[in-house]
């Protein structure tokens, strides 16, 4: 596949998006997250292809890559609707340090008759996947349209929040608030207690995101020193 | 003699009083002097909502216009002398007609997908067999399914659901699909404000709706079908409801079909209340029982559909064609309308128009006659634009009035068929408060997935209520151009046509967006913000 006239080499299965970001070209997105299956939803990843002789304009992230393709990421359409997007970006995140910076690096300025919303979220799904597939789905999308936002259930802080941070962690524009003190966690409204290791005194989690996947008798240890004690068990068992 | 009485009880004609009618016809009849006893029928739309409630003596063919429960003793006892004067249609040249194809407002018309609505009783099936009922899903049965699939192919049928997709790509891209389970979805969440062409195929014929279905089923290969009606449409819901228990009773559905050896059952399911669920996808979505929202495409659901086996999704008025084809041919079929469109069209024309009503009209006739020859022209005023294509689709103007109607002409002008809604505007209408009417309802109805289109739509409509209060200034265009031009990165079909309205009404009527924002006022006078004290 060639980008803007750059070979590179596409693998089974591979989204332009993929093929892209391993050869090292840079295509924006800030929905995009190699390790899981995502919405497409932030459209900034809008390159242009050509198939059939004429050009099409695709999202890298969802298209497939073949071997035959022509990708192009810096027509003046796509410039015209990536400038846009960010546009739209800072209206919902205004200020925000990630899209400033995509909006310095493509040379955008913030349309200031566009309307700013009191939020600092694009909506990506990213942290709403995330608790989804790896922890206990206790953030999702409420509201429908242009109302939508990210919260938990009813707005209240969520039964099955174990304030593991997940969503914290893959947010792509890093805007999703915790509190840590030295004994606890504010996050989603909800405050939790944080636990130390008791063999190395390293700050772990909180107490309940421990105790989700420990049992409730098993030493406070942190990842490496419960190695180390699993190991040591084995040994005196043989 | 036998006769019928045929009285229209859609749901413009029952709302006044069209229920009463049949009832009075029924106790009329019953009088010991009357030499004919007649059959009266409760049927779908007859088309010319205007002069409801319609009623019709068959065979004698007589039709009767805005008839009132009191006419009913006149009507049982017209049977068998003159037809009742005062009731008839009067046409143009002041001439009274009795038939329906004198009536110049079907002269035009041609009704292939509507053939059976209004003169059937929609929720007897014996009425729609004696009609060539089943006959093309008897055809379909008698051959192999690649030569159901070439003779959709012959007759260059496309998708009646909007962007007009030629139906046979569809259908042999699932009969082609690798897998043993396949499924076929009927469309049927009619959500345009101001259409109801589905509604009333599904009210007034719904076994034609559920032949073309089990047909379609039979061509790719699949033994489930699903019914996707709006959730409204109550009355659809219980006929088509019907319509299945009668088919399964007579051996059109269900386990071996006419001794073919092909089994295929289907259901309804209702509808989640979102003009998104229209979108293919998000109607896939919405049946698995997820939030109605648009996947990404490719895979296409031929391929990869409905619990990730290839689907067909098809709409109503589509599938309302397919038996038509089958029994008379694909060639026959391919006569009608223009070579790039073939077939008829069912328009739903609203607005200020003098005939509204239900219309099937031949592709390639041009919006002028439909709207001038059929609709009768503009009730009060002039002439301002007319949308086509649902709120998603655009603003024609006179100068584009001889324009045809078919897919490819459409989309060119900007606007594009869409479903089938048709709401003309008169001079009275300002555009620029239309097109921040149809933007509201369209961002209310996004599902709010990707950014151009939540967005997009959220800044477009700010800046156009901007315009019509006259805050607004001549920069702000430039940059509602940019956002309709960056609607085109959206996920869905939806998405890139959210920006129709706005992107017509600026080519078209860029003047009137100009005046109230340089001269601050509605030339329309219709913005409130810029009336004259």
């Amino acid at each position: 596949m060639r980008i803007d006239g750059q070979k590179v080499q596409v693998l089974y299965g591979d989204s332009i998006m993929d093929a892209a970001r391993r050869a090292k070209i840079f295509i924006p997105g800030l929905c995009y997250n190699e390790a899981m299956e995502h919405d497409h939803a932030c459209r900034l990843c809008m390159v242009e292809v050509k198939e059939g002789g004429r050009d099409i304009l695709v999202a890298a992230c969802a298209y497939e890559a073949r071997a035959d393709l022509e990708v192009t990421t810096t027509s003046e359409k796509v410039k015209r609707i990536r400038k846009t997007i960010l546009q739209l970006m800072y209206t919902q995140a205004p200020e925000n340090k990630v899209i400033m910076e995509l909006m310095d690096r493509y040379d955008v300025k913030p349309e200031k008759r566009l309307p700013v919303k009191d939020s600092q979220c694009i909506l990506c799904g990213l942290c709403i996947k995330n608790c989804q597939y790896f922890v206990n789905s206790s953030i999702s999308i409420t509201n429908r349209g242009v109302y939508k936002k990210v919260d938990t259930p009813y707005g209240e802080p969520a039964e099955d929040c174990v304030g593991c941070a997940t969503c914290a962690l893959t947010c792509p524009i890093e805007t999703i608030e915790f509190k840590d003190t030295d004994t606890e966690r504010e996050i989603w409204n909800k405050h939790f207690q944080l636990l130390y290791c008791e063999a190395c005194g390293k700050k772990i989690t909180t107490k309940e995101n421990y105790y989700s996947g420990n049992d409730q008798e098993a030493p406070v240890l942190c990842h490496k020193c419960s190695e180390r004690y699993r190991l040591a068990k084995d040994v005196k068992k043989t | 003699m036998s006769k019928d009485i045929l009285v229209c009880c859609d749901i413009m004609c029952l709302s006044k009083g069209a229920e009463e009618i049949a009832d009075n016809l029924i106790s009329a009849s019953k009088d010991k002097n009357v030499n004919i006893k007649p059959l009266v029928k409760k049927v779908g739309c007859q088309g010319l909502c205007a002069k409801g409630p319609m009623v019709t003596i068959m065979p004698d063919n007589i039709t009767y216009y805005q008839v009132q429960p009191e006419d009913a003793e006149d009507i049982i006892a017209s049977l068998d002398r003159e037809p009742v004067e005062r009731l008839l249609h009067v046409n143009s040249d002041g001439k009274a007609v009795c038939t329906m194809q004198e009536n110049e407002y079907y002269f035009m018309q041609k009704r292939i997908v509507l053939r059976n609505v209004g003169l059937i009783d929609p929720s007897v099936i014996d009425d729609y067999i004696n009609q060539n009922g089943y006959k093309g899903l008897k055809k379909a049965l008698s051959i192999k399914q690649k030569q159901v699939i070439k003779e959709i192919e012959i007759s260059g049928l496309r998708g009646r659901s909007g962007t007009g997709f030629p139906v046979k790509v569809k259908w042999q891209g699932c009969y082609e699909a690798i897998g043993k389970t396949k499924y076929v979805i009927c469309n049927g969440d009619e959500g345009d404000p101001g259409a109801f062409m589905d509604r009333s195929i599904m009210d007034g014929d719904p076994h034609s709706v559920l032949e073309g279905l089990i047909i379609a089923a039979y061509a790719v290969g699949a033994n489930k079908g699903f019914l996707y009606i709006r959730d409204e449409y109550n009355t659809s819901i219980d006929r088509v409801q019907a319509a299945i228990e009668d088919a399964r009773a007579k051996g059109f559905l269900g386990q071996n079909i006419l001794g073919s050896g092909f089994d295929f059952d289907c259901e309804i399911v209702r509808a989640a209340r979102a003009y998104v669920c229209g979108e293919e996808t998000a109607l896939i979505e919405s049946i698995e029982g997820k939030t109605g929202m648009p996947r990404k495409k490719p895979p296409f659901p031929t391929n990869k559909g409905l619990w990730d086996k290839p689907t067909i999704v098809n709409n109503v008025e589509t599938l309302a064609n397919v038996p038509y084809i089958l029994a008379k041919g694909g060639a026959e079929f391919a006569k009608i309308g223009v070579k790039s469109s073939t077939g008829t069209k069912v328009f739903s024309l609203v607005g200020k128009v003098k005939n509204p009503g239900l219309v099937e009209v031949p592709m390639g006739i041009t919006l002028r006659q439909l709207i001038f020859d059929i609709g009768g022209g503009i009730k009060n005023g002039k002439f301002k634009c007319v949308q086509t294509g649902g709120p998603s689709g655009g603003f024609i103007p006179a100068k584009h009035l001889d324009l045809p109607i078919d897919f490819d002409a459409l989309k060119a002008s900007g606007s594009m068929m869409g479903s089938g809604g048709m709401i003309v505007m008169d001079d009275s209408t300002c555009m620029v408060e239309l097109a921040r009417y149809f933007l509201s309802f369209l961002a209310e109805e996004s599902c709010g997935k990707c950014t151009p289109c939540r967005e997009g739509l959220r800044c477009m409509l700010d800046i156009l209520q901007r315009i019509t209060k006259g805050e607004a200034e001549i920069e702000d265009l430039v940059i509602l151009e940019d956002l309709a031009y960056a609607s085109q990165a959206s996920l869905c079909v939806l998405g890139a046509t959210t920006a129709n309205p706005v992107m017509t009404t600026l080519k078209y009527f860029r003047d009137e967006f100009e005046a109230h924002i340089k001269n601050k006022e509605c030339p329309a006078g219709v913005c409130e913000a810029l009336a004259n004290e």
